[in-house]
């Protein structure tokens, strides 16, 4: 009999000391999502690099678009969408925030918006410039992937996402 | 003017002079000439442009360490 009460004792402090470290298992796969990802401080022309390699992808998704049979102005919005998403997450990784500040007054200045140019502003810009119909918007894709070659080149800015 | 080098003034020791146009947010006076930077773009083009008397010497996206503004 005692010896059943001593197996019973042990066997219920076994399934104790398995929930406690069940317990402490827990805590420790949560402990990393709790805490901030560490991020590497980019300088202005890394950072200039990034959005040149997520902006890349536009026309190899422009071709698909076209497969799936949008229209140009869907497929313009959708170039906008990702080239302003890229410009505003470019800005967020930028360690100087009085530089950040000098681009949205610019843009406000420029553009109404300290964000940067609307669908609507561009579309309208090249309307102004005498583009029609789908044309307007084939230069919106366009200008979405275009940065400035000539400071690339000479600076060794590449883009370097290719199409899968 | 064709002679000068964006390096070489981002070389030089420079005290800037906030102004009121958010284009062209900071001004300095150099040997007598009026040096310029103009806000581009970013990140589709390079941050800043440096003119001097009107004429583009050269773009780039970091600020000089020896750029005082």
């Amino acid at each position: 009999m005692k010896k059943i009460i001593q197996l019973a004792f042990l066997s219920v402090l076994m399934a104790f000391q398995g929930v406690a470290q069940a317990d402490v298992a827990q805590e420790s796969v949560a402990t990393p999502q709790t805490t901030a990802p560490v991020q590497a401080v980019k300088s202005n022309e890394e950072i200039r690099q990034w959005y040149n390699d997520a902006v890349a992808v536009i026309p190899t998704l422009n071709e698909q678009w076209k497969k799936d049979g949008l229209s140009a102005e869907e497929r313009a919005k959708k170039a906008q969408e990702i080239r302003h998403h890229a410009r505003v997450e470019a800005r967020s990784m930028m360690q100087n925030k009085q530089e950040v500040a000098e681009l949205q007054a610019r843009d406000q200045e420029k553009y109404g918006n300290p964000d940067g140019p609307t669908f609507e502003f561009l579309v309208e810009k090249n309307r102004l410039k005498g583009l029609q119909g789908d044309a307007m918007y084939e230069d919106i894709i366009g200008s979405s992937n275009r940065t400035n070659k000539e400071y690339n080149e000479k600076y060794g800015v590449k883009k370097e996402a290719q199409s899968p | 003017m064709s002679n000068v080098s964006l390096s070489a003034c981002l070389k030089q020791a420079t005290a800037w002079v906030k102004t009121d146009r958010a284009e062209f947010p900071y001004t300095a006076k150099i040997n007598g000439q009026t040096w310029l930077i103009r806000v581009n773009d970013f990140p589709e083009e390079p941050l800043y442009t440096l003119l001097i008397e009107n004429q583009e010497i050269g773009s780039f996206d970091d600020w000089s360490t020896v750029w005082y503004k």
